[in-house]
This record gives structure tokens, C-alpha cells and sequence, in this order.
């Protein structure tokens, strides 16, 4: 298993290099530069000072080497477009904030989802198993930003229970959590569904039946031990998202989120940003990667078994 | 079969309705907030009361503890003098920092300076400071204001807005490495004497320019980060920023300080950053900002129907314009350049792409520049409906073109490339009826081009365009707008002019406001006949407020932000 970790963590750092590498190509190739796009007619001096002052005057390799250099010591740069915010900071910042709007309303969708799913899986082909379908699927359907419009409109201009913009006490918290769990919400649901009924059929629960175990006993250690397995993927992969935070939601409630920060630093061709939290919400989603299959064998062993082979 | 088909139906209903959602929200307007566009031609059924103009400096009916919820468009960049790069950060600094002069009114102001006299030969201004205090109650002196331009003139800093103020001597040479920094042409003479030096005559010196002071000790002990926060950073003007919560919002309270300290009647306020448009309009509804400017016909009409508002039609001084670049094959003639700027029907433009907010152009510089006493576009007059009288026939003049440019005389085979700098729905729309309105008049092959605004940007500066949509903001000074083409490259257009460049040169440096108002006149006139760009409408907004709110700014060139503001009746 520890052979398997160490393997997994190699591969996490080549991911990482070939991931810096293709967004730094990337980043650098897109047309316009973070000076152009932050002053009117810019003066050529001006650029000239500018580009040398940050070393982008120099070949593209020579960048590339001194920001993979810069980067092993532990340095994600500093903002162009935001003077004296270095990365780091940014990310200390900001992330804690999309983290804890992303973080509830992943809570939340994976609870209520993961109920409902059962719940509807356990009672197929009738109203309760009609009605969690319907939500999944208008979960599913509605884009977040008309939800977070029309919440927005109801909740803070119609009848103003809620702040309409903002972050700090609890109520800032409610409408974004809200809009952002549904969509986890409808697809936890369905699929939680599908795999508790996927894991109903199998053999061994008719022999449990066969056996007399009663009906609850079934659920709980057979059936949902099982189905519940695949789900545990989606978690993991969905937790490393939480930080990257949702653009949509973040622009809509005015929320100071990495999400949001991240989008318009690639507007803003802040190359630094953009390269430096690229390379943090690729660290954490690789983690949480590697977290789930070290959660999976402690869960599943045959997984284990085979791995150790 | 019958209950599968049953749900199949109930589905499709559900998906139907779902559509009818989804459409609705992206026929939304985008966020028109931040460009504001003028002229409500649409609002018959407006009930909103206009309130009177100009702001007052004597104000005794002040609530006493006015505060006001502000809206702020974008996070601020920097509040170092030497670093600062958009607009919301100079929005900022006047509230923090006390400028040598302020727009008031539309008329140059003492602010840090109280008084000041310009040499005979308009070189040398002396400026003589008032009593002013830095909220730590240290005296604000002319070395502090010193100190502030010889860093943004400092090559290590590398300031993007650095050549704004290349007129002062010495200046341009420092900032390009070639000079060292006792050669910048401004002194401090005493504590409270500023002397600046200029290149040549600049008489929209005062109006063009912001010289603001900074706290040596304050830089020296924050280093990179002076400027990144409200602890590393200290002002000395109507307001002090108590809280800078990033991309959030930034409280700023009434400094007690400051040498006007009586005037400002305010003793709070706050300014939420918000981007989203629907945000912006929801929060300014229930309360949560006290005034807000708007240029989206929609929440005109709404919020011009409720008669506990104030509302204000606002000109942005600024023009919506398409640049022609002049070293393309086909843009290089300028009958064909001339003609693509005739067709375009401006009122049209005004009432769609503005909503209605927006005032067909008849030149490149706004309506509310002045020359001194002299409105600029009463000069002027109507240099586009002059053009398009000299020449009815813009088809005839585009195949006069396009023969002499070697490109045969049929303008259907002509086909040329517009770009736009924006990539969403109301970017197709409008560009689409621009594109129309080409291939009408002109009988040619009009394709677009969507890019993000860097590309496009980055696109016009590297003369890789035919034609492309940009806009120019003016200052009081026809100057400002004018001067984009007088440069060594030719502006964006590419245009190279030693005719237009020495009718502007000449113009700065004219002291007498009629023979200024007369060759700006002329400049304007060659740029525009030439067709080095077509100016298509000047924008605007309606600024709509709370009644409580009092004593707003009504020019559009004033600088005086948030300093004579005031609640009253809350």
C-alpha cells in the first residue's frame, strides 16, 4: 500500500509539471498582455519598461526556466495588475471564503442528495421516487445563475430577508449556499439512486434475503456499504473543487472568492495569477484524487488486494 | 407504453418551460453599468423629479451623521501614486489624498494648493500650498508632492499611467532610463512653495494632470506592499480608508484633519464592489446603495416610474468610436476610410446600441469640453453633417476609392473585417447592425470579429485590424481626445500627420482661448474629414437617487468626489 502511495505521489508531481508547463505555453500565447489591457493606448516606452521590469522581454524558455526555478523555492509571484498582492496571500485570502460557501453547499448537496437517492432508490416507481427524480432533474436543467437571479430578486428586493450582495455574517451565506448545493444536490441524488439499485440486484443480496437477514439490516450493511463506494470518487474529486470556488455565484452575490478572482485575472492576462493558483487548484485536486482511492481500499478490499500485487 | 409516453410529455413540458427560462436570461442586457451612455429619449412615462445643479460648498442642513452605500465597479488596483493603473483607484485617491488642484465644477480649483501663478511663457507654474495635515496630523509639505513625481517618474517603478505627465521637463527621459532623477524639472523650494516645470506651453496642464503628495516613511516602511491595503497607506484628503476588504468593499471615514474638514458634511461612507449588473440593480432597489448610474433601458424605464427617486441624465464625456487602420491595403485610401465612417447612420446607433441613453455624435469631442469659456462643440459645430453633405453619395466616393487603391470598381467584391472587443450577445447584436449598415450603403462584404478585450486591444495597439470598435474618454480640455493621433505612431489609426500633429502642438500651447478653440477646431476637422477614425456617439447614463441624497457633482470632469456630498432627511 505505501509502495502504491509513494507511486501515486510521482505521478502527482509529474501532473503537476506538465500542467504548469501547458498553462504557462498557454498563458503566454494567448494575444494581448497585462499591460495592454490595463491602460488606454499604453506608450510603447512604457510597455518597454514594463516588460522588462517583469523579464518578459526575454525568450519564452528563459521565462519558462526562471518560473519552474522560482517555483521550486516555494514562490508563486506576485500580481501585475494588483501591485504589492503576492500569490500566496492572494490565495490565503480568498480561498478560505469560496471554501466555506463551497464547502457548505457541498455538505449539504451530498447530504440531502445522497438521502433522497436512497430514499427514492428504496421506494422505486413510487411518489417519493417520481417527486426526487423531478427535483434532480430540474436540479439538473436550471443554470445556477437563474436560480441565484431569481432567489437574489425574491429573497433581497421583494421581500428583503437577506443581504443582497456581500460576505461576512451568516445571512451572506444563505442564498449563495443555496444555489450552489442544488446542482451537487440533483446529481448526488441520482446517482446514489441508480447505484443502490444497481447493488439491489446483485446476487449477494438475495442470498442475504435468502438467508433471512430482515430488510433493514440489508440496507444498512449490504446494500448501502456497497453503493455508496462510487459516490466516495465524486466526493473527493468534488472537495478539490470547493477552493477554485464558482465564478457564476461569486460574480452574482458580489462574494471576494478565488473563483471569481481567477476569471478575471485571465482577462486581465495577470500571468502570474493566473499560473500561480492554477498550479494550487491543480495540487489540491490531485490530492483529492489520491485521497479518494486511499479512502476507496480502506473501504473496498479487494481494491486493496489488487493493488498490492 | 401509454405511461412512458405520459412522463415523455410531462418531461418535454418541464424541458419546454425550462427553455423559456434559459432564453430570458441570455437575452439580458450585459453590464452596462460601467460604461455609462446620455439622453433619455425613451422615458415618456417618466415620473422620477430631476434635481437642481451645481454642487454647493456651504452646505448647513446636513443630517448629523450622513453616511452613504456606494457602488464601486471593480476592485481598485493599487493606492500607491506610483503604481495605480484604472480609474477606480484614482476614484480612491481623491477621497484620500489631497490633489495640488481639483475640478470643481468644471473649473480648475485650489485643493493642495491654494493658490498658484504661471510664468508669461506658460512654463513655470508655482504652486503655493495651503495648511493641510496628514490624518496622523503631520503638515503636508511640497516635499511630499515632490516626492510623489519623482517616484512615478522613477524607471523601477515602471508606472503604466507615467505618461501623463511627460510635459514636465526632465520627466520622459528619467521614466525611459536615459536621465538621472535631479534633472526632473520640479523643486521644492520651501515647505510650501511646489515649483513645476514644463516642456513646452501646456495649457490643459492643470486639467489633463493629477499631481498627488506621498509619505516617504509610510513607503519606505511597506516597501512592494505600500498602497496593497488600508494599513499600508496614509492620506491626507477629505476622507480616510478605515477597512479595504478586497474585491468586497472599502469604508473610508470623514478626516478630521483635513483642511476643509467643515465642508464635508459626510462622516461615513462606504463603497461596495460589485460586477454583476443584475446585483448592482437589485441592491440599489432595496436600499443597500444610496444612488446608483444607470445606462440599461429596462431598469431606466423601472426606476424612472417610481417618484420618490431623483434622477440626473449624466454624459460620460466619452466617444464611442471605429478606428481604421490606416497602413491596411484597403484602408490606406482615404475616399474608402471616408466612406465607411458616412454610412454609418449615427441616430440609429445612439438609440439601440445605447439603449437610448447615448447622443449621436457630430465630432470626436464630447459636448460638455470647454476651451476656457468657449463650449468646444458650439465652436465646432456639426463636422459630420458637414462631411456628409459634401458628399451624398457615399457609394460613388467608396468605388473613387477603391479605384484609386487598385481595387477595381465593383464593392461587392470588396470584403473587410470589423472586430469587436467584447464576445457577448448585445456584442453580436450591435455589431451586426453596423455590419448592416455597411453592406447597404456601401454594397460590401462586412465580416466580424469577436475577441476578449485583451486580444482586441492587443490587436488595434499592434495594427493587426482593418477596422475595430474602441472608445476615447475626454477630458475638460479638447486637448486630451485630440492628441491620440498627434503621436509618433499615428495613434491607434496609424495615421502619421505632421499637419494634425502641429495644428494640436500649436493648440496646447495657444494662451488665447479663441485662437486654441480655433485650431483644435481645425485639428478636428482634418482627423475627421481624413477619416483617420469615425466617432459614432458620445455615451451616457441616468443617475438615479435615494431623495435624501444631496449636493451630487453634475459635471462630468469634476474631481471632487465624495467631499461635498451629504444626507439629508434620511
Amino acid at each position: 500500500m505505501w509502495k502504491y502511495i509513494l507511486k501515486r505521489l510521482g505521478y502527482m508531481l509529474l501532473t503537476l509539471l506538465a500542467v504548469v508547463s501547458i498553462t504557462f505555453l498557454l498563458v503566454h500565447t494567448i494575444p494581448g498582455d497585462p499591460f495592454t489591457s490595463m491602460v488606454e493606448d499604453l506608450p510603447e516606452e512604457t510597455r518597454q519598461l514594463y516588460m522588462e521590469k517583469y523579464g518578459f522581454d526575454k525568450p519564452l524558455i528563459v521565462q519558462y526556466v526562471r518560473y519552474i526555478t522560482q517555483l521550486l523555492t516555494g514562490d508563486l509571484g506576485a500580481s501585475l495588475r494588483y501591485p504589492g498582492r503576492k500569490v500566496g496571500e492572494i490565495v490565503a485570502q480568498y480561498a478560505p471564503v469560496s471554501a466555506s460557501i463551497g464547502g457548505l453547499a457541498l455538505f449539504m448537496g451530498v447530504v440531502l442528495g445522497l438521502t433522497l437517492g436512497i430514499l427514492a432508490a428504496l421506494k422505486q416507481n413510487r411518489w417519493p421516487d417520481r417527486l426526487v427524480m423531478v427535483i434532480a432533474l430540474l436540479g439538473t436543467a436550471i443554470p445556477t445563475f437563474v436560480i441565484a437571479a431569481v432567489l437574489q430578486y425574491a429573497l433581497t428586493v421583494t421581500w428583503p430577508v437577506f443581504p443582497t450582495t456581500g460576505y461576512g455574517t451568516w445571512k451572506h451565506l444563505v442564498l449563495p449556499v443555496t444555489c450552489m448545493c442544488v446542482s451537487p444536490l440533483a446529481s448526488y441524488a441520482r446517482y446514489m439512486r441508480s447505484s443502490v439499485l444497481d447493488t439491489a440486484n446483485q446476487d449477494y443480496i438475495l442470498t442475504a434475503e435468502a438467508k433471512g437477514v430482515d430488510r433493514f439490516h440489508i440496507v444498512t450493511r449490504h446494500i448501502l456499504r456497497n453503493a455508496i463506494l462510487p459516490c466516495i470518487t465524486m466526493i473527493c474529486v468534488s472537495v478539490g473543487g470547493i477552493f477554485s470556488g464558482s465564478f457564476i455565484i461569486e460574480k452574482i452575490f458580489a462574494i471576494p472568492g478565488l473563483g471569481k478572482y481567477f476569471i478575471s485575472a485571465i482577462n486581465d492576462r495577470d500571468y502570474s495569477v493566473v499560473l500561480g493558483l492554477n498550479v494550487i487548484f491543480t495540487g489540491i485536486y490531485v490530492m483529492a484524487m489520491l485521497l479518494s482511492d486511499i479512502l476507496l481500499m480502506l473501504c473496498d478490499p479487494r481494491l486493496r488486494l489488487s493493488n498490492d500485487k | 407504453m401509454k405511461r412512458t409516453k405520459k412522463y415523455l410529455s410531462l418531461m418535454l413540458t418541464v424541458l419546454m418551460v425550462l427553455a423559456i427560462f434559459v432564453g430570458c436570461a441570455s437575452n439580458q442586457p450585459q453590464d452596462n453599468t460601467a460604461e455609462p451612455t446620455a439622453e433619455p429619449a425613451i422615458t415618456p412615462e417618466a415620473t422620477a423629479t430631476e434635481e437642481p445643479a451645481p454642487q454647493e460648498t456651504d452646505i448647513q442642513d446636513a443630517d448629523a451623521d450622513s453616511y452613504l452605500n456606494v457602488l464601486l465597479n471593480s476592485e481598485p488596483s493599487s493606492l500607491d501614486v506610483a503604481k495605480f493603473l484604472d480609474t477606480y483607484s484614482r476614484s480612491v485617491m481623491y477621497n484620500i489624498l489631497e490633489p495640488l488642484t481639483r475640478i470643481q465644477n468644471g473649473v480648475v480649483t485650489g485643493a493642495g494648493a491654494e493658490t498658484w501663478e504661471v510664468s508669461e511663457d506658460g512654463l513655470t507654474y508655482t504652486f503655493h500650498l495651503r495648511d493641510n495635515k496628514w490624518s496622523d496630523g503631520q503638515a503636508v509639505v511640497a516635499g511630499d508632492y515632490l516626492y510623489a513625481l519623482q517616484r512615478q517618474a522613477d524607471p523601477a517603478n515602471a508606472w503604466p499611467l507615467a505618461s501623463d505627465m511627460f510635459s514636465i521637463v526632465g520627466f520622459e527621459d528619467i521614466f525611459g532610463g536615459n536621465a538621472d532623477m535631479s534633472t526632473l524639472g520640479v523643486t521644492a523650494p520651501d515647505d510650501k512653495t511646489l515649483v513645476v516645470t514644463l516642456n513646452s506651453a501646456d495649457t490643459g496642464f492643470l486639467t489633463n494632470t493629477d499631481i498627488f503628495p506621498c509619505r516617504k516613511d509610510y513607503v519606505e516602511q511597506y516597501g512592494d506592499q505600500y498602497g496593497a491595503d488600508a494599513d499600508k497607506v496614509i492620506g491626507c484628503g477629505p476622507f480616510v480608508l478605515k477597512e479595504w476588504n478586497h474585491s468586497s468593499s472599502l469604508v473610508f471615514e470623514k478626516n478630521d484633519q483635513y483642511w476643509e474638514a467643515d465642508a464635508v458634511k459626510l462622516t461615513k461612507y462606504t463603497s461596495h464592489i460589485m460586477e454583476d449588473m443584475n446585483a448592482k440593480m437589485s441592491s440599489f432597489e432595496n436600499g443597500s446603495l444610496d444612488y446608483i448610474n444607470v445606462s440599461n433601458i429596462d431598469y431606466i424605464n423601472k426606476f424612472s416610474a417610481d417618484s420618490s427617486l431623483n434622477s440626473k441624465k449624466q454624459s460620460a464625456a466619452r466617444t464611442f468610436i471605429i478606428v481604421f487602420n490606416c497602413e491596411d491595403s484597403v484602408f490606406s485610401n482615404q475616399k474608402i476610410r471616408l466612406a465607411f465612417s458616412l454610412a454609418l447612420d449615427r441616430e440609429t446607433m445612439a438609440e439601440i446600441i445605447t439603449g437610448g441613453t447615448g447622443t449621436a455624435a457630430t465630432g470626436l469631442v464630447p459636448e460638455e469640453c470647454n476651451v476656457g469659456s468657449i463650449n468646444f462643440r458650439e465652436a465646432a459645430g456639426d463636422v459630420i453633417g458637414k462631411l456628409q453633405n459634401e458628399n451624398p453619395d457615399v457609394k460613388a466616393l467608396l468605388i473613387e476609392g477603391m479605384e484609386e487603391a487598385g481595387l477595381g470598381s465593383d464593392p461587392s467584391a470588396l470584403t473587410v473585417k470589423f472586430a469587436w472587443g467584447a464576445t457577448t450577445a448585445d456584442a453580436r447584436t450591435y455589431s451586426e447592425l453596423i455590419q448592416q449598415m455597411w453592406q447597404e450603403a456601401l454594397g460590401v462584404n462586412v465580416e466580424l470579429e469577436f475577441n476578449d478585450s485583451s486580444t482586441h486591444m492587443s490587436n488595434i495597439n499592434s495594427g493587426n485590424y482593418q477596422m475595430a470598435s474602441t472608445s476615447w474618454g475626454a477630458n475638460p480640455e479638447p486637448w486630451f481626445q485630440l492628441s491620440r493621433w498627434a503621436n509618433a505612431k499615428g495613434g491607434q489609426s496609424r495615421w502619421v500627420n505632421e499637419e494634425y500633429t502641429n495644428l494640436v502642438k500649436q493648440g496646447v500651447s495657444a494662451q488665447d482661448e479663441t485662437e486654441r478653440t480655433e485650431l483644435y477646431r481645425q485639428a478636428e476637422e482634418m482627423l475627421l474629414s481624413e477619416a483617420a477614425i469615425a466617432p459614432c456617439y458620445w455615451t451616457g447614463s441616468i443617475r438615479f437617487s435615494y431623495s435624501y441624497v444631496k449636493n451630487f457633482s453634475d459635471n462630468v470632469f469634476d474631481t471632487t468626489g465624495m467631499k461635498y456630498l451629504y444626507t439629508q432627511g434620511r
